[in-house]
């Protein structure tokens, strides 16, 4: 019993176990053999648990006594050098706050679960053609899901349908809709916030068209009336009946690498059916399923290897080139950034430790200024424990001021993310300072008192008392800490040059996507749509052209308006629309025809985008022959050497329900990029009169200033007023959106690399400055002995330029294994290019030359008699 | 005056702080000395551990309420440490009781507690 008493005892800070551990082992003795006498075995026993509890809440209250103590006693210290202490807390708030806030969006976009039930069992099945990424339709679904039956237990196939307008609750707006297979919410595991979700009754062909409305649109069209559920609402003209709500934080996934799909409204697919909607050419879902439990995403994945072949050969004119695969459908939604988030994360980790072995160089200068304070609290008692815990204390003081005010810091750089609506990071806009970033800032306040403050703590506490004493008149003895110091540096300018060569790549890789040619000009031009004509009168080709002929000609009269043209693909708006055609001259065995992006456009398309025709001409107004356009990737990969101009394509699209007519090639123009990022497909264009598309939108190009966007709404809504307003968009911005993943990319590693870069700065001019003023008396005699300004210079530089290598040898292996996680962000620039290695390298070298060359020449200004007067 | 002032800015005592000085106030007892006095001035309802009584010893040490005698009162050895109320822990000590007086007679007008035949 008294030996437990005494492990007890060691809990307790040693200074009082010194002075009275003896007496209460004595007393506890004592009163436990008396306890036994007078109440026995049990009431020892009791005494000396409570007495073993109370010495234990007596050691947690000696120790928060002394933390009490040393915090008020750091408060003063701190408080009378307050510009060092400034100097301190600004850095380590800015490196905390820059921290808390990358973790924050890291943790709510890429760690927290996404929001299904049970997310580790669902996955994306992604199907691929010709090993490119493809969509699936109806049939392979269905026969997937079919033959998955040990492996899943849900699954649906969705799809986004775009323009479906609202019409009978004010305005008419345009929704995004999506049209599923009746288990989708079931798989996601997600509840109705109100009414029921559509069962498998609701897609059997004949039943009643029914919708699902997200909360969103519940509350702004239908005012959050629970009697919603029930009525009647008009999509496009057709009737169908609300029967659920959607919960308020539901997001429809999407597994096409966007993350979330943004969703007002949800039909249900009938079951079967007799349209393209129902062919097996006709590709267009996507699909989710939820794994059965135990089982793994490699069985699944067998398992549809082998349904795939099945169908390969069953279904050889559609599904000859069909594969697919499954991956976790969190994979599949954060998949995208979590690469980038985790490369932001390293690097703001490294401007952290840039920051600590920034503050740990200050406070090693500020404890050599104060080793007289030290000696004299050795030499009235204090034990090297208490100095060590009080100047840990100090620095703990300044890390939670720096985490405090990084936390403000944080809030307010989350807030700027969350509003700056970053639609590539999925749920960004949820991203916030919560709980679990102010637990992890409490963690990075606990790591910078330990990595800054170790150090100075221990390096103080072992000084020896007596030559301490002797030498503080001269500001103390130079090799201890100086050793340290410089360790610090070097580490700092590694970190430094990893993330400046980070930054540098990024950099590089940016110029390189943005400067590739557009083959149009963004300038001046702006895009209007979808402009989204439903209705009776836009059901025939006819009826829908003669109101686009009106729109056009509509905007083109406005003022300032050059030129204007509908098309349904835009440049940069990712709106693809792909078929296969044949050739003449060639034939294709079934399955295995080339496919080509198409898309119909007017007559003034090319001379609103600024793109230059090669060959041949544009299409006139109105042209209705049988004519096509195609771009030079066409002509180069089908066409090859022979003349373009006259050559016939069969495209598998035609107005109505006739044959596919041949088409002659009319004309040849430029690649029109689509996007940054990826490559030009092979284009086909057609004339809009002859296949008029609905949900198109307008190339609007005009003079800078001209005609306001909603002028040229108002213009549009004039001719119809039931067509929801139209968005208007500038081509430039369109263009900004397409590299906004690449443009935060640089921001932040620019941001980052730029923090670090200067705090090292003031970390090589710090310690080159006190290693000047150490060696004054050095300097003085060389002088006084007849040494020249200019190798008092030289001497420091060498010194600082030793430090410079050692960090520069240590950061290119550091930036070396760094730069890997960037490989995925990197167009056209090797991780290693190097380029940017040798480039940063020689900059980092001038920025440590320029910070120690100030301190070098104040070393030539030491006058040789001051400096010995000391002696 | 000031010296009352400064006494009140103490009170009210701690439970463990008071029963120590009351114990020490019937004469100068080494740490068990105490244990056992503040058992028997409680009807043996407190018996303070050893925690608790020398962080409190430590404390009153430091404000000099109490002192530490010099030499050995107990037989065996150095281990045995004797304490002693200073004038200022007597003071200190009777402002509260003072205190805690007049609390009591509160309670006796509020009839909590029966009033003394001779008040």
């Amino acid at each position: 019993m008294i030996a437990l008493f005494r492990a007890v005892l060691l809990l307790c800070p040693p200074a009082f176990r010194r002075e009275y551990g003896a007496a209460m082992c004595d007393d506890f003795a004592l009163a436990l053999a008396d306890e036994r006498t007078v109440h026995g075995f049990i009431g020892a026993l009791t005494y000396a648990l409570g007495a073993m509890w109370d010495l234990f809440t007596t050691a947690l209250r000696e120790y928060a006594a002394m933390f009490f103590r040393d915090f008020t006693y750091a408060l003063r210290a701190l408080r009378k050098t307050p510009s060092f202490t400034a100097v301190v807390v600004a850095t380590l708030a800015l490196a905390i706050g820059a921290n808390a806030a990358v973790f924050s969006i890291l943790h709510a976009v890429v760690l927290a679960p996404i929001p299904y039930a049970d997310p580790g069992r669902l996955i994306a099945m992604n199907p691929f053609t010709n090993g490119r990424p493809f969509s699936f339709s109806l049939p392979n679904f269905a026969d997937i899901s079919t033959s998955l039956g040990d492996s899943i237990s849900n699954s649906a196939a969705y799809t986004a349908v775009e323009a479906q307008t609202l019409t009978g609750r004010g305005e008419p707006r345009i929704l995004n809709a999506i049209a599923t297979t009746s288990g989708l919410f079931d798989t996601l595991g997600v509840s109705p916030e109100l009414g029921r979700f559509a069962t498998a009754d609701d897609a059997k062909p004949g039943s009643p068209k029914t919708v699902v409305l997200s909360d969103a649109l519940w509350r702004e069209a239908f005012d959050a009336d629970p009697h919603a559920i029930g009525s009647l609402v008009r999509l496009n003209g057709d009737a169908y009946r609300v029967i659920g709500v959607a919960p308020p934080d539901f997001r429809q996934p999407n597994v096409d690498g966007r993350g979330f799909e943004p969703a007002d409204i949800w039909t249900v697919l009938p079951q079967s059916g007799v349209g393209t909607q129902y062919s097996r050419g006709y590709n267009t879902f996507e699909a989710i399923a939820r794994l059965r439990p135990g089982v793994d995403l490699a069985t699944a994945n067998a398992s549809i290897a082998r349904i795939v072949a099945e169908l390969q050969h069953r279904y050889p004119a559609d599904d000859a080139l069909f594969t697919a695969n499954t991956v976790s459908l969190t994979d599949s939604i954060v998949g995208n950034v979590r690469a980038l988030l985790f490369a932001l994360f390293a690097a703001v980790s490294a401007v952290l430790l840039v920051a600590c072995a920034n503050v740990a160089n200050l406070l090693l200068s500020r404890a050599s200024s104060r080793e007289r304070e030290f000696s004299v609290r050795v030499a009235i008692g204090a034990s090297r424990g208490r100095i060590v815990a009080q100047l840990l204390v100090e620095t703990f003081v300044l890390a939670l001021a720096g985490g405090a005010i990084g936390i403000a810091l944080a809030y307010g750089i989350v807030g700027a993310f969350a509003a700056s609506h970053l639609s590539f990071i999925p749920r960004a806009d949820r991203v916030s300072v919560d709980a679990s970033s102010i637990l992890y800032t409490f963690a990075i306040v606990g790591f910078c008192t330990l990595a800054a403050g170790l150090a100075p703590a221990f390096g103080s506490a072992r000084r020896d008392v007596a030559t301490a004493l002797r030498s503080a008149g001269r500001g103390g003895d130079a090799s201890s800490g100086a050793r340290a110091r410089n360790i610090l540096v070097a580490s700092e300018i590694a970190m430094t040059l990893a993330l400046v060569i980070g930054a540098g790549l990024v950099v590089r890789s940016f110029l390189a996507l943005t400067a590739q040619p557009l083959g149009f000009s963004a300038e001046n031009v702006r895009l209007v749509g979808p402009i989204n004509a439903t209705g009776k009168r836009y059901e025939s080709d006819a009826g829908l052209y003669s109101y686009m002929r009106h729109v056009e000609e509509a905007v083109a009269v406005l003022p300032g308006v050059r030129s204007v043209a509908w098309s349904y693909a835009i440049p940069f708006n990712h709106r693809n629309w792909s078929t296969d055609f044949t050739m003449e001259g060639h034939t294709f065995a079934a399955g295995h025809e080339p496919d080509a992006n198409i898309t119909g456009i007017g007559a003034s398309f090319f001379d609103a985008l600024g793109a230059t025709i090669r060959q041949g001409r544009a299409f006139t107004s109105d042209e209705r022959a049988p004519v096509a356009i195609v771009n030079e990737t066409f002509v180069r990969k089908f066409i090859g050497d022979r003349p373009p101009i006259g050559f016939h394509i069969t495209p598998s699209v035609s107005s109505g329900a006739g044959t596919p007519p041949a088409r002659t090639i009319v004309g040849v123009v430029d690649d029109i990029r689509t996007s940054f990022s990826k490559p030009t497909m092979p284009t086909i264009y057609l004339p809009m009169a002859d296949l008029p598309v609905a949900a198109s939108s307008l190339i609007v190009r005009s003079s800078a200033g001209a005609s306001s966007d909603a002028t040229i709404a108002n213009a549009v809504t004039a001719i119809d007023p039931l067509v929801p307003r139209p968005q208007v968009i500038a081509m430039s911005s369109l263009l900004a959106a397409d590299v906004a993943k690449q443009r935060l990319t640089v921001a932040a590693l620019c941001g980052l690399a730029f923090v670090a870069l200067a705090l090292s700065i003031a970390g090589v001019f710090a310690v080159v400055s006190y290693g000047v003023t150490q060696r004054t008396h050095e300097f003085g005699i060389r002088m006084a002995l007849g040494a020249d300004a200019r190798q008092i210079v030289r001497t420091v530089l060498v010194g600082a330029m030793r430090l410079a290598f050692l960090g520069i040898v240590l950061g290119l292996f550091v930036a070396g294994a760094g730069t890997r996680l960037l490989t995925d962000e990197l167009y056209d620039t090797q991780p290693l290019d190097p380029l940017t290695f040798g480039s940063v390298t020689a900059l980092v070298v001038l920025a440590a030359l320029v910070a120690a060359l100030v301190p070098a020449r104040r070393a030539t200004q030491v006058d040789p008699i001051v400096a010995l007067r000391y002696e | 005056m000031s010296a009352t002032s400064d006494l009140r800015a103490s009170l009210p005592l701690g439970a463990a702080t008071f029963y120590i000085l009351l114990a020490l106030a019937g004469g100068d007892r080494h740490g068990y000395g105490v244990i056992k006095e503040v058992e028997a001035q409680t009807a043996g309802t407190i018996k303070l551990g050893p925690g608790t009584l020398y962080r409190v010893i430590k404390q009153l040490l430091a404000d000099g309420w109490i002192a530490e005698l010099d030499g050995d009162a107990g037989g065996d050895g150095e281990r045995r440490r004797t304490y002693r109320l200073t004038e200022r822990g007597r003071s200190i000590a009777r402002a509260e009781a003072e205190r805690l007086d007049d609390l009591v007679a509160v309670a006796r007008e509020r009839n909590l507690l029966p009033m003394l035949a001779h008040g």
